[in-house]
């Protein structure tokens, strides 16, 4: 089967164009039979995959995971069989460019990429230095650079970061640079590889809207996204990819409509429209008929346990009951800084104060607070990691950090989870026990010899996860537990998190994400610049609106229209898992298998 | 992991698993032999490398290891200071870890002069980063340091890449290094002129040439170097 | 280890608006590595005392480095400057006895080179520091790649790799506490643990961090184009023809102070390091 989709309006076939270059007139995108294979790798992760794309027109790539997306993006950068090690077979004409034979030198006469991290992309250490290299690379004369760099920066609404040091800006605001310094070549075509992936939820917004207002307004550009919510307005075409094939190609609400379920079952955040449809709501977010249809949702989903442990069916419980597993007065967390290089003089410096609280055994805190809140230097301070001030008290803590690599230690994933009841002073035979059962527990049977750096993003994080409650510790500590995570991967964090809790932890759980707090947080504390701005339980912060926006926080659709609801609202856990359970039906019940693509 | 919402769906893998840039694209069921002949990734020869892929990965290694060392520095300066004049010979003990980047470069790049830039990149940073005591000079003690540890694999003519190699790495190294440094650092007409060399030799066999092979074989199994000399080896 | 935008660098204060701020870095670099390698075989301690006196002067003034930083950093190498002197003036024997301490002889020979060595190290580390405050790395690459001919991409890889100098402390802070933190038996409240052990487990997280930071850097530079064809600079560095002359004015002075010694009598050279 040879998968083809041919995007936008009907054009009559070109001749074929031999030794095409960037002066030919074609800036659209002509993919032929490409298929990607990594070395070492199984099965190709692109395979036989054609597309057009004709001038000006915008194309969302979307798929579940590993179905070859950034690989695609990769291949139209010119990047793989390059500087990256792949066979590349097929042919890509980006603006008539062949860059799958030129490679990223001649892909980027035409092509201008903007990749998912943030910090890795961003080479300099200035901003202004950051575009302008784009402009010396592209020849343009000296005297014209910094006006082009001015507007290249205005365009990706970055203007007032122009005279700012890289070091100091946010994931939204070096994705705001970085996509300046892609338009500031002028590129025939754009390629964005998830570039809301690693921002907050209001940088995510931000930058989304941005490259959605680029990808509208004439230049060819090709986004990759697993974050459909953020980006605003849509691309009206839309490609499907499956297992490296093309399972759907064509105008973005029509896919939406077809693939939606299987989209969101599959790790997608799709729009709240798109996920309100699969779910069987009977009209979008808003209208009286679907409010009493969610009412209805939380009602009756709530009559029965949506979401059972699945880890632990019958397990007997691990720790006492009762009591608080940690109590914090009047805490500060002090932070050595050394603002001038090595030379200078460190300084230490409160950067967290005045926190109180207490958590009994069973519970889950949330804690929220914009980028440089402090939230983080908390947990740290919690675990004893820091200088603190004031009083803590807590029973045996245990963190999972928000980069999961950095707390690596074995050579293998067994290694890492035998790492601490080694250390613990456990029999031999109880360790083998402790890692089979987590391998089990945590899904990663199978990567027991795997080096934990080889795994993915989600597996890393299940990993450092899994590490951290193995010694069934009475405080668990998240930071940012689903930072970077697909749907499926937050809603499977979450439920481990709950678990934890529902096995007598207390846990406190650090997060840009306020649903993910609506599922699991029984209170909420919000942090601003390093001191609590107000805390409760969690439905009353999370309905407290004026309290979010002073710290710098915003809801989603589904968040608003809950909190705009008269009161007695239903319970947004309820709500929230109720609809994760809809959709999760649906997927069910009205999906081609995975493997059988429709021909 | 259980699928505790869709347990009939396909099997699902978090989302990073299809980054062509690092994480686990594949099973990888051993690591590749480091010791086999290089052999072009792409028979076809189509492959355009820049050669930055190996320069940026040259200046990392350079400002990481200074880094290290400067944050060593600050460690074990007070315990340098309490041993008096043998402090120097402390010196002498660790004297190798400060040459780890050049066999490191040549394990990871398996190319003529990775060794001796690096070594002189991070001379750099230590220099214009960090603020070397040695002064400019530094980039003079890199640029002996890299072309000692490099002579090894000259010797060999970049042809072999086993533990042997690298244990003459470190011993080239020091020769080389004590010869400079006999005069840089005037031990020449020192007391225990040759017990110095034979612990700075030790020390760079232990800590430059055996140790960059251990780290390079421990980042190999890591996926890091995939896309480079020493993980293109089938 | 801030960087401005290569040209704004004339009017800022402090170290990076100073008369060695402006100097042509190339010819900066090259000058003061040729100064010194001057003392590299110079064993006397007149000489290099006179050229570390010089270079903190020229910090103070002529670099407008503040006197605070130039104080800490003296300190700093003052330690390394100690250990320096006191191996030498145990180690060595030559001339007369001037004190006997335990079993160790004190000789007016060792006295002399130790002190030089000592005198040398505040001096190249000064100039070190020098270097380290007034010049912008931006700058300072890109008149290499104009006037030492360093090729475009090793300039840009050097600047990506410096760029993530800054990421460092953080990282490796977040590394420690992610390992240490995994250890059941650690005290919460206890400092990081500082093993050799926990600091090389640490230092490969970091690697590996950078590595992948590498490759991603990578392939944002090609994808923007570098290495690609011919290049414009946006913000040339100057070179003049005051440049050159202060350099060869600055050794000139070096040389004088060297050949003062030679007139003098008292240069010493690598042959008092083996007398006899």
């Amino acid at each position: 089967m040879t998968a083809h989709g041919t995007v936008g309006t009907a054009e009559p076939e070109e001749p074929a164009t031999a030794g095409v270059d960037a002066g030919h007139d074609d800036a659209g995108l002509d993919v032929t039979g490409l298929t990607v294979a990594y070395p070492r790798a199984a099965r190709p992760a692109l395979d036989d995959v054609s597309a057009r794309v004709p001038p000006g027109e915008a194309l969302l790539v979307v798929g579940l995971s590993g179905s070859g997306k950034s690989t695609l993006l990769g291949a139209l950068a010119g990047v793989l069989g390059h500087t990256l090690d792949a066979q590349v077979h097929g042919t890509a004409l980006v603006a008539g460019v062949d860059v799958t034979a030129g490679g990223p030198l001649d892909a980027a006469r035409v092509a201008a990429l903007v990749q998912q991290d943030p910090i890795a992309q961003t080479c300099l250490d200035t901003v202004r230095a950051e575009v302008e290299l784009v402009l010396e690379n592209h020849a343009v004369p000296a005297a014209r650079i910094p006006a082009a760099a001015a507007e290249a920066l205005a365009d990706a609404h970055a203007a007032g970061l122009a005279d700012r040091r890289t070091a100091e800006l946010s994931g939204g605001e070096l994705q705001r640079v970085a996509l300046a310094a892609a338009l500031a070549g002028r590129p025939r075509v754009l390629l964005a590889d998830e570039p809301t992936a690693m921002l907050d939820p209001r940088a995510a917004r931000e930058v989304g809207a941005l490259v959605g207002h680029v990808a509208a307004g004439g230049t060819t550009t090709v986004v990759v996204e697993h974050r459909l919510d953020t980006l605003a307005p849509l691309p009206a075409r839309t490609l499907v990819l499956s297992d490296g094939r093309v399972l759907a190609c064509g105008p973005t609400p029509d896919v939406l409509a077809e693939h939606g379920a299987r989209l969101a079952a599959g790790g997608c955040w799709v729009p709240t429209r798109t996920l309100l449809a699969t779910a069987g709501a009977p009209g979008p977010l808003g209208t009286p008929a679907t409010d009493d249809w969610l009412r209805d949702l939380a009602d009756r989903r709530g009559t029965q346990p949506e979401t059972p442990d699945p880890y632990r069916p019958g397990a007997r419980r691990r720790r006492p009951d009762g009591g608080f597993a940690l109590h914090a007065r009047g805490l500060r967390v002090r932070r050595t800084r050394r603002a001038g290089g090595p030379w200078s003089r460190a300084r230490r410096v409160d950067v967290v104060h005045g926190v109180d609280l207490s958590l009994p055994r069973g519970r889950v805190l949330g804690v929220v607070g914009a980028n440089g809140s402090g939230k983080s230097t908390l947990l740290r301070g919690l675990a004893g990691l820091e200088p603190t001030g004031g009083s803590v008290r807590a029973g045996r803590t245990a963190l999972a950090v928000q980069h999961p690599e950095q707390g690596f230690l074995c050579r293998t994933v067994a290694d890492e989870l035998a790492y601490g009841p080694r250390r613990a002073g456990l029999a031999d035979t109880d360790v083998e026990a402790a890692v089979a059962a987590a391998l089990r527990r945590f899904g990663l049977d199978g990567l027991a010899d795997r080096s934990p750096y080889r795994l993915s993003g989600g597996q890393q994080r299940r990993l450092s996860l899994a590490a951290a409650v193995g010694g069934d510790p009475d405080v668990v500590l998240a930071d940012e537990p689903t930072f970077g995570l697909d749907r499926a991967g937050t809603l499977d964090t979450a439920a481990i998190l709950r678990a934890e809790a529902d096995d007598g932890a207390g846990v406190v759980v650090v997060s840009h994400d306020l649903e993910l707090l609506g599922r699991v947080a029984d209170h909420v504390l919000v942090l601003h610049d390093g001191r609590p701005l107000g805390t409760g339980p969690a439905e009353d912060v999370l309905a407290d609106g004026e309290l979010l926006d002073a710290a710098g926080l915003e809801r989603g659709p589904l968040l608003e229209r809950w909190a705009g609801w008269p009161r007695p609202r239903p319970s947004l856990r309820r709500l929230l898992t109720g609809l994760d359970a809809a959709v999760a039906a649906a997927a069910r019940s009205g999906l081609p298998d995975r493997t059988g693509a429709p021909a | 992991m259980a699928e505790p919402t869709d347990k009939q769906t396909a099997p699902r893998t978090a989302q990073q698993t299809e980054r062509p840039t690092g994480h686990g694209t594949a099973p990888h069921p051993a690591a590749p032999s480091p010791d086999a002949p290089v052999r072009p990734d792409r028979p076809g020869g189509r492959a355009r490398r820049s050669g930055l892929h190996a320069t940026v990965l040259m200046a990392v290694l350079a400002v990481v290891f200074g880094f290290v060392f400067w944050v060593a520095d600050q460690v074990y300066a007070p315990l340098m200071l309490a041993l008096g004049p043998f402090g120097g010979f402390a010196d002498a003990v660790l004297g190798g870890a400060w040459i780890v980047v050049a066999p490191l470069a040549l394990f990871i790049l398996r190319r003529p002069g990775a060794g001796v830039l690096a070594e002189v990149l991070a001379a750099g940073a230590e220099l214009v980063v960090f603020g070397s005591p040695f002064g400019p000079m530094v980039l003079v003690s890199g640029l002996v340091q890299g072309v000692g540890a490099e002579l090894a694999f000259t010797l060999t003519r970049y042809r072999r890449w086993g533990w042997g190699t690298f244990a003459l790495s470190g011993v080239t190294a020091a020769v080389v290094t004590y010869a400079y440094q006999s005069f840089a650092f005037g031990y020449l007409g020192q007391d225990l002129y040759l017990l110095r060399f034979a612990v700075l030799v030790v020390s760079c066999v232990l800590l430059s040439g055996l140790a960059a092979r251990v780290l390079g074989l421990a980042l190999l199994r890591t996926g890091v170097l995939d896309n480079y000399a020493v993980g293109r080896l089938a | 280890m801030s960087a401005r935008p290569a040209g704004t660098t004339a009017t800022a204060p402090g170290p990076r608006g100073s008369a060695l701020a402006r100097w042509n870095p190339t010819v900066k670099l090259g000058t003061l590595l040729l100064a010194g390698a001057a003392v590299m075989l110079v064993t006397d301690p007149v000489t290099p005392t006179v050229l570390w006196v010089a270079a903190v002067l020229a910090a103070l003034t002529l670099g407008r480095v503040p006197a605070g930083t130039v104080a800490r950093a003296q300190l700093a190498l003052a330690a390394f400057s100690v250990s320096v002197f006191s191996a030498n003036l145990l180690l060595r024997h030559d001339g007369d006895v001037l004190a006997v301490v335990g079993p160790v002889e004190v000789t007016s020979g060792a006295l002399a080179v130790a002190t030089s060595f000592a005198a040398r190290t505040l001096y190249l580390g000064t100039v070190s520091v020098l270097l380290l405050t007034t010049t912008d790395p931006v700058r300072l690459m890109v008149s290499l790649h104009q006037h030492a001919r360093l090729p475009a991409p090793t300039t840009y890889a050097v600047l990506a790799a410096h760029r993530m100098v800054e990421l460092l402390p953080a990282e490796w802070h977040a590394i420690r506490c992610a390992q240490a933190v995994r250890d059941p038996r650690r005290t919460p409240g206890s400092p990081l643990p500082r093993s050799p052990r926990a600091l090389g487990a640490a230092t490969f997280g970091l690697l590996v961090a950078a590595v992948r930071r590498a490759e991603r850097a990578t392939v944002a530079l090609e994808s923007r184009g570098l290495g690609a064809g011919p290049r414009t600079v946006a913000h040339p560095v100057p070179l003049r023809a005051g440049d050159v002359v202060a350099g060869a004015g600055a050794l000139v002075l070096v040389g004088a102070v060297v050949l003062a010694g030679w007139w003098g009598g008292w240069l010493a050279g690598p042959a008092a390091l083996t007398p006899g």
